[in-house]
């Protein structure tokens, strides 16, 4: 039997285990409850993190938090007020419109909440922060609030969550805030990323614009300097080469004959380099068109030879072909453009070789497409290129080193024009290069067959003679409208080299008056004149029914694309450069007046 | 936040007030913001609140307690008498105090004491982190209704109401430089550091339950139809037998008031305690606390042991609730119910050791009182009898 004593500590043991126990039950459920509400807020948080992710726009995430964030807390309304750099404070978001760029003052109660505490309000008209605000009316429908602070990198923010009861935020709400606080610094981070990022979007767009604009006034710039130096250049050449053309053609000593040639060589020189500018000008814009006319490839290629051997053979060096094509090919291609990429590439063999030769060959190929494969290539024993300089050599303006442009002259536009050309081909150029051995250029064309010319003695279709004669048979009334003098001079004495009769107009308006006074049958338009310009006039003379196709051909030293397109469009027929070459001109003038003439060849 | 306590015996009230804030000073190593005072009865509230110095930015509370006081020292009762002091250097948070006399209308006064304080700690308009309340016995349920009114029902609210040493109505409470009788003191508190509180009784409900039928304010007239005193005496196996005639019962009835489920946390049911005080007419039971018709009630029972254990059981409770570590805490305030103490009154110095092991003696101060208001964390603020309510401050 247990003495009382015993029977009483036993009791206190058993009641201090019950205590025990109760205590521990109470910590596990407090625990669970716990658990229960983290879970809860964790979920919350997630929910605010797909909202973050999912808004479309500052506005809806500011929204789609709002309501992430009410499944804790009783909002009504919502707003952020925004410290501006200026310390002034002002609602920059909110779910009211009516409270919408409200200012609040700074005020002792703000300042707390902007550096860092978060403050719940039982009674806003109590606040004299709020007080200011309430002076005039409510528009805020508040009468508690929960203020928290916000921050970005550029600026501190004030998050306030708003009900129309009193006392309706407390501890809990500021607690949960302090765990949902940096989601929603993160919204107004991303928002403020998002106005960044469409700032620096609206800022790129108009530097962009702005670039764009000074790319397009760069390039008219860049053409109406072209435009301006090919006229100004173009003018005085003419002079020179058609005014040495007509002395050669006299009966001059040999020695002054030596010197006139060479006034002629270089001055074609010059405008050879003239029009390589002009050339490459029109490749860059993408407005150089490649022709798919037919044309005969012997002839071409021929002419090419003619021309390049005896400037080859006058350096001392050999100049050998191997042409292995059928010779009465007829194909369909570009022969001015094939012409300027041979005559660039064995000019420059030519040029960098001292001793030795240059080799061209041309082999062809037929395919089972009734078309033929034709291969070029131009060999030399010239200088030869280092393996690191032959990337440069196609790049604009660049040969393959400085010192090279100096010895060797030319505006290293050459290989950089036949390359491109060669690509609007459809075809690339490969080249292999050895230092002091010598250089290999070669390139392919495929080129479409029309016809395999059965005459052996074909006679070219627009040999000198032929032109000649058939122009002086016509015997065409030309005015030419022309201001300057000596090209007034020049084009009349080439005219009246083929015994061709010109009257002059110095300016447009002369133009028209001399057509009401007279019947021409061709008008060689210069276009840069005073009084009536050559556009004018041109628009002028095809208003008036009776000369709507009375053939008009601008001769210009306007000699660019848009000039040429200008002419078309002032509804001109034909364009001739100036310089006058003086067989293009005639062709051109037989082209328009009688174009079987030249067909029927 | 750094809390320190000072404790005075000297029966001269001006000597016991310079003692103590010379020692808190000291303690504290810088100004309080925020002076609470337990004394008990012999010492004049009026004198006290008219011996604080004006000039100071100091908020003070203060609160009469039933023959003593207690502190991380010990339990202090010279003959009836003690003076104790908690102050609080925080001057990164805001506190406010202030005193509404009753004037019949507790409710009034508690919503006006509340506002008052918010404006003394210059945080009008928001709300406090805690509430700690001192109202002189007999309305405390009004007065919390009207602190709620003011900030909602979801500011915990702590506290203790004002006791003598002998419920004879020598109770007093101040704040700042007024005092009173009759009236409810307050302070809002907006400390710097994070909180935590707890509000537990040392009693267990028994088999013994029943359904209030007849109540009107603190009495309770019958019990499933039949005299309050008749089956309160019967649950509790006769302990006021004698009295059933009518008379004081406080010293009986300590070990079993009845009780009303408050909260439940899980399957643990938390219960609000109302003390039996007196058999009255047509043996109806007083308490101290109000009562409805339909209020379902349980017979309670506790022991010595149970309310020594207790109040270091709700140390650790309230240090719990937010997960706060005792040794990162600057201290606590505690409300231990004066019918316990004086129902264990020779084993205080274990309830002492009790709470010191809790809190790893850290500073505190706790007073007797009659009436006991505190937070059930997951039901709100109650006012109870029997009760132990204690806030524990964090460090920072």
């Amino acid at each position: 039997m247990l003495d009382k004593t015993t029977t009483n500590d036993q009791f206190r043991k058993d009641e201090f285990l019950q205590e025990e126990l109760i205590e521990e039950h109470l910590q596990l459920e407090r625990i669970i409850s716990r658990e229960k509400r983290l879970r809860k807020e964790a979920e919350g948080l997630l929910e605010g993190l797909r909202t973050l992710n999912e808004s479309r726009n500052s506005q809806e995430m500011f929204e789609e938090l709002l309501n992430v964030l009410n499944e804790f807390i009783p909002i009504e309304h919502g707003f952020i007020i925004f410290e501006q750099a200026n310390k002034q404070l002002i609602i920059g978001m909110t779910t009211n419109p009516q409270v919408a760029s409200i200012t609040w003052e700074s005020s002792d109660f703000l300042q707390r909440i902007l550096s860092g505490k978060i403050i719940a309000a039982h009674d806003v008209s109590e606040i004299p922060a709020w007080r200011t605000q309430l002076k005039h009316g409510n528009p805020f429908k508040a009468a508690s609030a929960l203020h928290a602070p916000l921050s970005t990198q550029t600026h501190r923010a004030i998050l306030v969550f708003t009900h129309s009861s009193p006392a309706m935020f407390n501890k809990k709400h500021v607690q949960l805030l302090e765990k949902f606080s940096p989601l929603t610094n993160q919204a107004l981070i991303n928002i403020e990323h998002k106005q960044e990022l469409k700032s620096a979007v609206h800022m790129q767009t108009k530097k962009l614009r702005t670039a764009k604009e000074n790319a397009e006034a760069a390039n008219k710039a860049k053409s109406n300097f072209l435009a301006n130096m090919s006229h100004e250049i173009r003018t005085p050449l003419n002079a020179i080469i058609n005014f040495n053309a007509l002395a050669l053609e006299g009966n001059i000593p040999s020695t002054e004959r030596e010197y006139i040639e060479k006034v002629a060589s270089a001055s074609k020189g010059l405008l050879g380099i003239i029009n390589e500018t002009l050339d490459l000008s029109k490749i860059e814009a993408g407005k150089l068109e490649i022709e798919s006319i037919p044309f005969n490839l012997n002839e071409a290629i021929n002419e090419v030879i003619d021309l390049l051997k005896i400037t080859a053979e006058e350096k001392g060096l050999l100049f050998n072909t191997e042409l292995s094509y059928p010779k009465n090919l007829i194909a369909s291609g570009d022969p001015l453009r094939l012409r300027q990429i041979l005559t660039n590439l064995i000019h420059n063999a030519i040029k960098f070789t001292d001793s030795g030769g240059i080799d061209f060959s041309v082999n062809a190929k037929p395919t089972h497409k009734n078309s033929t494969v034709i291969s070029f290539t131009i060999s030399d024993s010239g200088i030869g290129l280092p393996a690191n300089e032959l990337k440069n050599i196609f790049n604009s303006f660049q040969q393959a080193d400085n010192s090279t442009t100096r010895k060797y002259g030319g505006t290293g536009l050459g290989l950089t024009i036949s390359k491109q050309l060669l690509e609007l081909m459809g075809s690339e150029i490969e080249v292999r290069s050895i230092p002091n051995v010598g250089s290999k250029f070669c390139f392919t064309l495929e080129l479409i067959n029309i016809e395999v010319d059965k005459s052996t003695d074909h006679q070219a279709i627009n040999k000198t003679d032929k032109i000649e004669q058939a122009l002086t048979s016509l015997k065409p009334n030309i005015l030419l409208v022309e201001d300057n003098i000596t090209n007034q001079l020049i084009a009349k004495k080439i005219l009246a080299r083929i015994n061709l009769n010109t009257t002059i107009a110095n300016n447009g308006e002369e133009a028209l008056t001399a057509l009401n006074e007279q019947k021409f049958d061709l008008i060689l338009m210069d276009l840069h004149m005073p009084v009536l310009d050559g556009f004018q006039t041109a628009v002028a003379i095809r208003q008036e029914p009776q000369w709507a196709k009375l053939p008009i051909i601008a001769l210009t030293a306007n000699a660019i694309q848009t000039d040429i397109e200008q002419c078309a469009s002032a509804g001109m027929n034909a364009h001739i450069s100036k310089p006058i070459d003086i067989q293009t001109m005639y062709k051109v003038i037989l082209d328009v007046l009688a174009p079987t003439e030249i067909t029927s060849e | 936040m750094k809390i320190a306590t000072a404790f005075s015996s000297n029966l001269n009230l001006k000597t016991a007030l310079n003692e103590t804030s010379d020692q808190l000073q000291k303690e504290l190593g810088a100004q309080p913001n925020l002076i609470l005072i337990y004394f008990t009865e012999n010492y004049a509230a009026n004198e006290l609140a008219g011996l604080l110095d004006k000039q100071q930015a100091i908020q003070v509370h203060g609160c009469s307690s039933c023959l003593g006081l207690m502190d991380s020292n010990g339990f202090h009762t010279d003959e009836g008498s003690a003076f104790g002091i908690w102050g609080a250097h925080d001057p990164d948070g805001a506190y406010g105090s202030a005193l509404v006399e009753m004037n019949n209308h507790p409710r009034q006064a508690g919503a006006e004491a509340i506002k008052q304080a918010l404006t003394n700690a210059a945080r009008a308009g928001e709300i406090p982190d805690l509430v700690w309340l001192s109202a002189t016995p007999g309305s405390e349920e009004s007065v919390i209704q009207g602190i709620q009114d003011v900030v909602g029902t979801d500011v915990p609210i702590a506290g203790g109401s004002a006791a003598d040493n002998s419920v004879a109505g020598n109770w007093s409470i101040i704040a700042n430089n007024d005092a009173c009788t009759d009236g409810v003191a307050i302070t809002a508190m907006f400390p710097s550091v994070k909180i935590s509180y707890a509000f537990q009784s040392g009693y267990s409900p028994t088999q013994y339950t029943g359904v209030v039928t007849k109540a009107s304010g603190r009495t309770i007239h019958e019990i499933d139809n039949k005299p309050a005193a008749e089956v309160y005496d019967e649950w509790a196996g006769g302990v006021i037998n004698d009295s059933l005639g009518g008379g004081n019962v406080l010293a009986q009835t300590t070990f079993n008031p009845l009780g009303r489920k408050a909260a439940s946390v899980g399957k643990i049911d938390h219960y609000k305690l109302s003390h039996p005080d007196a058999v009255t007419e047509n043996r109806a039971l007083s308490l101290f606390s109000e009562f409805s018709d339909g209020d379902e009630i349980t017979l309670m029972s506790g022991s010595r042991h149970s309310l020594i254990s207790r109040a270091g059981r709700v140390a650790k409770s309230a240090l719990s609730v937010e997960e706060l570590d005792a040794s990162k805490i600057s201290g606590a305030l505690v409300v231990f119910c004066a019918g316990c103490m004086l129902a264990i009154q020779d084993d205080m110095e274990d309830v002492v050791i009790s709470i010191n092991e809790a809190l790893e003696t850290k500073p505190f101060l706790g007073g007797f009182t009659f009436g006991e208001q505190g937070c059930f964390v997951e039901s709100g603020n109650t006012h109870g009898n029997l009760m132990i309510s204690m806030v524990v401050f964090n460090a920072g």
